[in-house]
């Protein structure tokens, strides 16, 4: 579903109710019993906001990880 | 659990969801349950999540269908039960009581540095803003003096005047402090990094007017005689067809004694030299390589004649540097047996006695750098002739513990200061060399 990545549907619900209810994904119309979402402007901020918080964690680890 | 009874249960406990969600999401979910290889799994995390969006304050406050609720609390309970029992069994036995972390205990010290008179040492703990650095007047070796501490972490480096000491933020960006009044160390400067790059080093050059910022991409040169208004020189570029350097290896930048020449290590496995004599005109003079690992340490003699370098390989060059555009190998030397290694050996590498003696440190622990803190130590001693090749060599081997942190030698070859390895606190050991 995404990106290789095995989700339960449980799961996967639950995210796309809290994702949509913070107007971070809209639905798009139903094609053959699938439904589509796209991301949208303001969750497309807050996903590059969160990406490079965890790019810091990355590269904060990555230090703590080596020896010196 | 079969499939059909899984895929039953699965589509019964999607009626459990909140009334208001279900208007929204039930079709769409049973259509995607009915694409969905059902199992225990599903169940449990369709229970779960029934659960969990009851509880959400958005659907909360609605009434309840309470049937059909009572049916699913009671699956869910059935199967969230057994982990509550097991994490109340892990919590009672203690399992998680790990509450004493501190940050800096977890890195141990991470970055030692003399002053080039060799009466200062700036230990760091941790890394950026999280870490501490300490300021340590060690005229007398035998009894150093702590001077001042501050929130600034590694990498690290102090001016020759003992003034200035460069740290690095947590967002990657060169801090200055000022550190002449030892009891009220001072932040000056917060200067502008690279974004999404590591800050891996710094020097200061030997006037002390320029510092020298070491990224993975790139060399920032700034003019920083006036600290609180610094100002950029120019940028050195690294090799795009060789990667600088590589995240979490450590490596050495220096200025040559005149300050004329920087030498930093990249990653592929070598020293690149610029003349910075102009700074806001330096350009990349030559490119030492040799080694089959990275550059782990680097050192000019005192006339800026020779220059030798420690790869992770344990193998050591040293180059004649009269002509830094045409750089010419005057000795290779091996430090310790075998191929070396990245992550287990620390290396530290200094001239003394006017360029005509050579010291090498390097710490071998035996298991990982996180499993040990007992090496293997080498010291190697080289005396070297003006043109830089190796007339007599001294090797002592010794057994040590408390290592596996930073090592650092001072100028004149005597004391060799280390830093408690990972776990290992706020301890850096100073010992006098024969």
């Amino acid at each position: 579903l995404f990106s290789g990545v095995q989700m339960e549907p449980g799961t996967l619900y639950g995210a796309v109710s809290r994702l949509e209810r913070r107007g971070w994904v809209r639905p798009l119309p139903t094609q053959e019993r699938r439904r589509p979402y796209e991301i949208t402007a303001a969750g497309q901020s807050v996903l590059a906001e969160q990406l490079a918080s965890m790019q810091q964690i990355v590269r904060v680890g990555r230090r703590r990880t080596a020896t010196a | 659990m079969t499939r059909t009874l899984a895929a039953r249960l699965s589509r019964g406990l999607v009626g459990c969801y909140p009334r208001r969600w279900r208007q929204r999401y039930a079709d769409e979910l049973l259509d995607v349950l009915d694409q969905h290889r059902a199992g225990a799994r599903t169940v449990l995390n369709l229970a779960a999540s029934a659960v969990s969006t009851h509880l959400d304050p958005a659907y909360r406050l609605e009434g309840l269908a309470m049937t059909r609720f009572r049916r699913g609390a009671l699956i869910s309970a059935a199967l969230v039960a057994p982990v509550v029992l097991m994490l109340g069994v892990l919590i009672g036995f203690g399992a998680w009581n790990d509450t004493s972390w501190h940050p800096g205990d977890a890195a141990g010290v991470t970055a030692l540095a003399f002053s080039p008179d060799r009466r200062i040492l700036v230990s760091a703990i941790g890394f950026d803003e999280d870490g501490t650095d300490t300021v340590w007047n060690v005229a007398d070796p035998a009894h150093p003096k702590q001077l001042a501490q501050f929130e600034g972490g590694a990498p690290t480096a102090i001016s020759p005047d003992r003034r200035t000491v460069a740290t690095v933020s947590f967002h990657d960006q060169p801090v200055l402090w000022n550190v002449s009044s030892p009891q009220r160390p001072a932040k000056i400067a917060t200067l502008p990094g690279v974004p999404d790059v590591v800050l891996w080093g710094q020097a200061f050059s030997p006037d002390g007017r320029i510092l020298a910022a070491a990224y993975t991409s790139q060399i920032d040169l700034w003019n920083v005689s006036s600290p609180a208004r610094p100002r950029r020189l120019t940028t050195l570029a690294f090799d795009a067809a060789a990667p600088p350097h590589w995240y979490g290896f450590p490596g050495a930048i220096a200025f040559s004694p005149d300050g004329h020449i920087l030498a930093s290590t990249t990653s592929h496995d070598g020293v690149s030299l610029w003349n910075v004599a102009n700074p806001a005109n330096a350009v990349r003079v030559a490119t030492l390589s040799g080694h089959t690992n990275p550059v782990a340490a680097l050192a000019f003699s005192p006339d800026g004649h020779l220059l030798a370098d420690v790869g992770y390989d344990g193998r050591l060059g040293v180059f004649n540097l009269t002509d830094p555009a045409h750089p010419s190998r005057a000795a290779t030397l091996r430090t310790i047996s075998g191929s070396g290694a990245y992550y287990n050996t620390a290396y530290a590498l200094d001239f003394s006695q006017g360029g005509r003696t050579l010291t090498a440190i390097v710490d071998t622990i035996p298991s990982g750098p996180q499993s040990g803190t007992a090496a293997d130590e080498t010291i190697s001693r080289w005396s070297l002739t003006a043109e830089g090749t190796v007339s007599h060599t001294t090797t002592i081997s010794h057994y040590t513990a408390s290592a596996g942190g930073p090592l650092a030698l001072d100028a004149a070859g005597r004391t060799l200061a280390r830093g408690a390895p990972p776990q290992g606190g706020d301890i850096v050991y100073l010992w006098m060399l024969p």
